[in-house]
């Protein structure tokens, strides 16, 4: 029988991405959704006897993920504009209703990135590694801050397409 | 708004960079929009994954230590040829041969006493040729064989052993005997706890009463180094004593007013106390770090100045994976500045990092808000972290210990012994590996814009530990002032 940490471990492996991309969506901050969601796995372990198991587990985390995200809000006050507590709930919805696309989808995005060329990995390793800006990357590139841009949407866009086209082909 | 506005407005907010302007269009899309909402958490779920996929690179070549390489043959062939033209100018100018760094010292010593057995409370043995022993004033060359008197001196050639058996069966006080150079290795064979053997050396004095101890004294500093039993260590002079346990070892430096104790599971310490060159050598193991980019200060310490200046050491040997188990990494740390943005833009002003592992940051941090966490990593990267409610004054030194320990299944973060912050975590959770990435202290990488993490002060007696260590231990570790 699985003692009970091997067993938050399977859930919460499974739903890591879904709570990644939920607070990162709600922060817009990628250090900050690292901050909270060390705490957040804190929590969910504390917790985790009192996790009623007839019930999916992820509702049951993104309903404490969501209640770290609310604290960080209230923390910030008015020094910093966000998304709107409707758009927050909106959110809360569709994450709720993933099974686990998410998962299956993300677990393709290392071999995916394989396919990448060199200057596009750079510049994905530039943003999402070093943390530089569009505006930064652009200044040291001697290009605009919106081409910059337009080339991630279309790199997220192409690895999103390459998830999708491995997730359909047989195994 | 078209596709591809709004996924350009994803793509902002996602990087923290949308204005405002964009945070209330991309708002009222995701209200209305249920296909952006679903984008939106796909993309958001793609940063986060590629932040950790991406933040693994290949180390990148190394730069700097290039010039080690030309330059060591360089300075030797330049120490070669001022040899060769000082040996032509002896012979010229036809100089006696220098004799008196090798001049035996028997010359000049009386031969030895009869061994006064009827007094001896212990016994040495295989001294080595060349020990000088003095005792009631008078000096002299002892037999590889003799007994320990009270109150004897003793000096073995440099890196002369000896080996001494102590065995205080005669009346008094126990003995005392002074190492002035040399190494020994005691054993106490019979001692009732009132009869110390008492070893002073020019820095320290070393008391025992039982077990097995070695102890290496030169002009600079004493070590001690305990086998079984335990020893009670202080500087000269002073009445302030620390007790080295089974398994642990201490130095004192000249002038030094406490011990510095070495746990025993330790494996690297860098203490960072050079004063030059571009070596850092680790006084336990052969870890040896590159010195990149720094200064050294008029105490003989790396000036970390919160931009270049690190600490480089391969991750080989038990550096390849000691944070795959339980792990304790100290150092002493005297900061210089806050990182409040006037010494690096953000990112960089989130952290100084004091000590510990490149990549995903793991050791000890200073935090732009003063305060010090010990971060490591679980399984899929999730990051925890100790963080202290201490604020650290600048210009005073501390003593930190970060501790990993997942039995427990929790961080400790200590401050001059003191525990200060605890986070728990699932127990036994496994750690990701990270390859070949180095070790470093006081930045967090080589080169990079972001991330590098310098930190502002002084860092020194950095060591690493392949255990949990206990509050106890930390405690004891702790040099008292």
């Amino acid at each position: 029988m699985a003692s009970a940490h091997s067993e938050f471990l399977h859930h919460y492996t499974l739903v890591h991405p879904v709570l990644s991309a939920y607070v990162l969506g709600m922060t817009g901050r990628p250090a900050i959704a690292e901050e909270l969601l060390q705490e957040i796995a804190v929590e969910l372990w504390e917790k985790y006897p009192a996790y009623d198991r007839s019930r999916p587990f992820q509702p049951w985390a993104l309903g404490m993920a969501r209640i770290q995200v609310l604290r960080w809000r209230q923390a910030q006050g008015r020094q910093r504009r966000m998304l709107s507590m409707e758009a927050l709930e909106q959110l809360t919805a569709t994450a709720s209703a993933e099974h686990g696309e998410m998962h299956e989808r993300l677990r393709r995005l290392g071999s995916c990135l394989e396919g990448v060329q060199e200057r596009g990995r750079r510049l994905l390793e530039r943003h999402y590694a070093h943390g530089e800006t569009a505006q930064a990357i652009a200044d040291s590139e001697g290009r605009s801050r919106g081409a910059i841009e337009i080339t991630l949407v279309r790199l997220r866009r192409a690895l999103r397409a390459c998830m999708e086209r491995a997730g359909a082909e047989p195994a | 708004m078209n596709q591809d506005d709004l996924s350009l407005l994803v793509q902002r907010h996602l990087s923290g960079e949308a204005s405002d302007e964009d945070l209330e269009q991309l708002d009222r899309a995701i209200v209305a929009n249920e296909d952006l909402r679903r984008e939106l958490l796909l993309d958001a779920g793609m940063a986060m994954q590629l932040r950790r996929l991406l933040a693994m690179p290949a180390i990148p070549p190394e730069t700097a230590p290039v010039r080690h390489h030309w330059r060591r043959p360089l300075r030797f062939l330049i120490a070669c040829a001022a040899l060769v033209v000082l040996g032509v100018g002896l012979l010229l100018l036809r100089l006696p041969a220098p004799t008196a760094a090798t001049a035996p010292t028997t010359a000049t010593i009386p031969a030895p006493p009869a061994v006064l057995t009827a007094s001896a409370i212990g016994h040495f043995s295989r001294l080595a040729p060349g020990t000088v022993m003095e005792r009631g004033g008078v000096r002299f060359n002892p037999p590889a064989e003799c007994d320990l008197v009270a109150g004897d001196s003793l000096q073995l050639p440099v890196a002369g052993e000896a080996e001494l058996v102590y065995r205080d069966e005669a009346a008094g006080s126990g003995g005392r005997l002074r190492l002035e150079r040399g190494t020994l290795i005691c054993r106490i064979a019979a001692s009732p706890a009132a009869k110390p053997l008492t070893i002073a050396t020019r820095q320290a004095d070393a008391v025992s009463v039982d077990g097995a101890f070695r102890i290496e004294a030169t002009e600079a500093s004493t070590r001690v180094q305990v086998a079984t039993g335990s020893v009670r260590l202080a500087a000269a002079g002073s009445a302030s004593t620390s007790m080295i346990h089974a398994g642990e070892a201490a130095v004192l430096r000249d002038g030094g007013a406490a011990p510095i104790i070495l746990p025993a599971s330790i494996i690297a310490w860098w203490p960072l106390d050079e004063g030059s060159g571009e070596v850092a050598t680790d006084r336990i193991g052969t870890h040896t770090g590159s010195i990149l980019d720094a200064s050294w200060d008029g105490s003989g310490l790396i000036r970390f100045d919160g931009d270049q200046a690190r600490v480089r050491i391969p991750a080989i040997g038990r550096l390849a994976d000691l944070e795959q188990g339980d792990f304790s990494v100290l150092c002493r740390f005297r900061p210089d500045a806050y990182s409040n943005g006037q010494i690096q833009p953000e990112p960089n002003r989130q952290l100084q990092f004091l000590a510990g592992r490149q990549g995903h940051a793991i050791g000890l941090h200073f935090t732009a808000a003063g305060r010090v966490l010990m971060q490591h990593f679980l399984a899929d990267h999730v990051p925890v972290g100790a963080t202290s409610d201490t604020r650290l004054t600048l210009g005073r030194w501390y003593h930190l210990v970060g501790v990993v320990d997942r039995t427990q299944g929790e961080s400790r973060l200590y401050i001059d012994g003191i525990r200060c912050a605890r986070k728990v975590w699932p127990v036994n959770t496994a750690t990701p590996s990270y390859g070949d990435a180095p070790w470093f202290i006081g930045r967090q990488r080589d080169g990079g814009r972001t991330f590098q993490w310098g930190a502002s002060g002084r860092i020194r007696d950095v060591m690493l530990a392949a255990a949990a260590l206990d509050d106890a231990t930390v405690r004891r570790l702790c040099p008292t002032p």
